[in-house]
């Protein structure tokens, strides 16, 4: 069944009658084996409490909500595995920078790392995390119900799970991270009483989401709202959802065989940044300067009709504490085109224990990291803090989805996603942020659609020559 | 009884090195060390795969040097720190005289004159990003009750983002340039200016002849002290434009940490700080055998 998904999430995506299929599978299997992790491993030699007495530390991204859950679990980690759980919660840059000096030095500080899937080639690649395949088939270790893979989008898997190291790859066999504590992909977000009253249908391709924008865009109304600063997420979240869903491909050859060229100055590119310079006409006023946290105000104040974001969002979006038109806001996939259904870019995260760390330290946090991703948490993690989940039976949890009904639009979408081409290399922020530099220029006017690929392609030429990756 | 007189004539023959000893470790362990790890990292590239430094000679400086990217910082942060400064030293020194005259109230005034200055610069950036929101910022809104209707996307727009940055350094740090200067002109006699005032002199003459003068060294102080900072401002930048639209608002010291603390390339950002060191150790030396500085006693 894993096989047959994965082979269905890579090629050509997932329906949503495939993927709730695959979900209530999923959801069935977790379910069955009940809540509490414990109590049916004690039918097996699952041993939670075999490093009772040691502490465990875990580094986390701040400004996410992702510590939240294990604080609230620490006592009870402390209970049923006697393992005292220390997080650590940095902001982005701080936690990217304070990871390349933990996992370079002899022994590492943290025994469990949360890692930003675009910079798993960089990490796991260069061979710093712990292989956690014995693990997994240990029985002694691992709970029966722990059900890795099966109830983790395939996709997922091959960007925050498993890694070919010897040949510096995506996917693989060998195991180095376990989804988490976050993943995520990119939906639209409508309002629902403006389409209506408007007789508008919900845009299915990208010339029907312009011209909604445009009817939808009144003096008090602006018809959509972009990540268009000068921001990486300009990139992973606008361009990119545009940029695939056309039938982009961005990138043509390999890095190993030095050939690996972009195709930033093709007609799918410019028409991409084209359609965003069209978008920034009927978005709020100075849309050029909205990163993340302006363009999701603005919709939740209710200033904009519609918008692509990322799906973990949805939770402040639906909540009428942080949301003014919470009730009147729906959520599907992104856009496609004539011959192409939405695809959005692959975001989230993958916990992994450094390889510098004691063999006990390691197996400790084995235990530990196996508890934050299990089933019962991710799904108490996204119940309480509403970021995406990790695990499809989360995603098709029947609970949760008549309580969160964005739920199975962000899990779809996770099938669908579709990796950033150049997170296999370690540049990759480079080249994004050189790429939204540009595309940010024409955007505020400085430079047409076609003057901004060709910028941004010389700058990729010249990174990708400087890193060995063109010859 | 002997071990003490011992000991203390060790300390009586030891003592310079004793006194100055604290300081020469500190400075070695805080200053000259990280500065020769910079130096000798800035001759070599990270390769963060392998985990393993590559010694590229000088190939790091050559590649600055032919960088665009560098040139276009090199003039960002010479407009801002020569508009900036001048503008700061001019304010600041007016404002160190208006205060001067002990006007009532002015003890309230001036304690909230500087409130920016004890701000930490990326929550300045925050704020003021706030304060030009176009679709809510109390910026706008001001300036729209004074007749201005269509006011600029400052932060949006290339054209408007250096002077916005300039703009919001000068109101940041020109209580600094006060703060310093009327210091020293509290601290000055009195008795010269009653002599200028019973000899006629008129209120601008006695500021161009005498008080000009006597708080130049203070001037001067404050002005290379804000110049330096200004010459490597980097939070302000990372809180309020991140360096962008584009290019524009790009200093030297952001993008030595774009390149250091977000593409991991330690060894060209170390080779930037260096070029930037460099610059910086000359433009002052010049600029303090320019300045006349009276010495006042």
């Amino acid at each position: 069944m894993k096989d047959q998904v994965g082979a269905n999430a890579t090629d050509s995506g997932v329906n949503r009658r495939d993927f709730l299929k695959v979900g209530a599978t999923a959801a069935a299997v977790a379910g069955a084996s009940s809540v509490g992790m414990a109590e049916s491993a004690s039918a097996a030699s699952y041993n939670p409490k075999k490093f009772a007495g040691t502490t465990v530390k875990i580094l986390l991204v701040d400004g996410e909500r992702d510590q939240e859950g294990i604080k609230d679990k620490i006592s009870e980690i402390q209970k049923t595995h006697g393992i005292k759980v220390e997080v650590t919660a940095l902001a982005l840059g701080a936690q990217l920078e304070k990871i390349q000096s933990v996992l370079h030095a002899p022994t590492s500080e943290y025994d469990i790392i949360d890692n930003l899937g675009f910079t798993v080639s960089g990490v796991v690649g260069g061979g710093l995390f712990t292989k956690l395949n014995d693990y997994i088939a240990n029985k002694e270790l691992t709970a029966s119900n722990y059900n890795y893979p099966a109830d983790f989008p395939a996709g997922q898997l091959d960007y925050t799970s498993r890694y070919d190291v010897a040949n510096n790859k995506f996917g693989g066999k060998d195991v180095y991270l376990i989804p988490g504590m976050h993943s995520g992909s990119v939906i639209m977000f409508y309002r629902k009483d403006l389409l209506a009253a408007a007789g508008i249908p919900v845009p299915k391709n990208w010339d029907d989401y312009i011209d909604a924008a445009r009817k939808l865009n009144s003096g008090k109304i602006s018809g959509t709202t972009m990540i268009a600063a000068n921001d990486v997420s300009l990139i992973l979240v606008d361009w990119y959802a545009r940029f695939a869903s056309m039938g982009g491909k961005l990138m043509s050859g390999t890095p190993g065989a030095k050939n690996y060229k972009p195709n930033l100055t093709g007609a799918t590119a410019v028409r991409a940044v084209q359609h965003m310079i069209d978008c920034a006409e009927v978005s709020p006023k100075g849309v050029g300067s909205f990163g993340f946290t302006e363009s999701v105000d603005a919709f939740s104040r209710g200033d904009v009709a519609l918008m692509l974001c990322w799906s973990t969002i949805a939770g402040s979006a639906f909540n009428p504490a942080t949301s003014k038109v919470a009730s009147k806001i729906g959520a599907v996939q992104i856009p496609g085109d004539a011959n192409t259904s939405g695809r959005p870019i692959r975001g989230g995260w993958g916990l992994g224990i450094p390889k510098n760390l004691p063999q006990k330290r390691k197996d400790a946090a084995w235990m530990v990291m196996q508890y934050i991703t299990s089933a019962s948490f991710d799904k108490y993690q996204m119940d309480n803090y509403q970021t995406d989940p990790n695990r499809r039976g989360t995603y098709a949890d029947a609970a949760l989805n008549k309580k969160y009904p964005y739920l199975k639009v962000a899990g779809q979408a996770m099938e669908n996603a579709k990796m950033l081409d150049v997170a296999l290399i370690p540049e990759c922020f480079e080249l994004v942020g050189e790429a939204a530099r540009e595309f940010n220029l024409a955007i505020v006017g400085s430079q047409t659609a076609k003057q901004a690929c060709a910028n941004a392609q010389a700058s990729w030429e010249k990174i990708l020559k400087r890193a060995g990756h063109l010859a | 009884m002997n071990k003490i007189s011992n000991s203390k004539s060790f300390l009586l023959r030891h003592e310079t090195k004793t006194l100055i000893g604290p300081a020469i470790v500190y400075l070695g362990l805080f200053s000259v060390f990280p500065l020769l790890y910079s130096l000798g990292i800035s001759f070599f590239e990270f390769d963060r795969v392998a985990g393993k430094w590559n010694f590229l000679g000088l190939g790091n400086y050559k590649e600055i040097l032919s960088d665009k990217t560098f040139w276009s910082a090199i003039v960002v942060t010479a407009v801002m720190v020569g508009v900036a400064l001048i503008v700061e030293v001019v304010a600041g020194v007016s404002l160190a005289i208006f205060f001067g005259q002990k006007l009532k109230g002015s003890k309230f005034v001036r304690a909230i004159l500087i409130t920016p200055m004890i701000l930490n610069p990326v929550v300045v950036g925050l704020m003021w990003r706030a304060l030009l929101n176009p679709q809510w910022g109390l910026f706008n809104w001001f300036i729209g009750l004074i007749g201005i209707d269509n006011p600029p996307i400052w932060l949006a727009d290339p054209k408007w983002t250096l002077w916005t940055l300039i703009f919001v350094d000068i109101w940041q740090w020109t209580p600094f340039i006060f703060v310093v200067v009327f210091a020293r002109y509290q601290a000055l006699p009195t008795d010269v200016f009653e002599s200028a005032r019973v000899d006629g002199a008129s209120p601008l003459k006695i500021i161009r002849y005498i008080t000009l003068p006597l708080v130049s060294s203070a001037v001067v102080f404050a002005a290379i002290f804000r110049g330096i900072d200004s010459f490597r401002t980097f939070d302000l930048v990372y809180g309020l434009t991140f360096g962008g639209p584009g290019r524009s608002t790009t200093t030297l010291s952001f993008y030595s940490f774009e390149n250091g603390f977000v593409y991991y390339r330690y060894g060209f950002s170390s080779a930037l700080s260096y070029i930037m060191v460099i610059m910086a150790t000359i433009g002052f030396t010049v600029l303090l055998k320019w300045i006349p500085v009276r010495r006042t006693h």
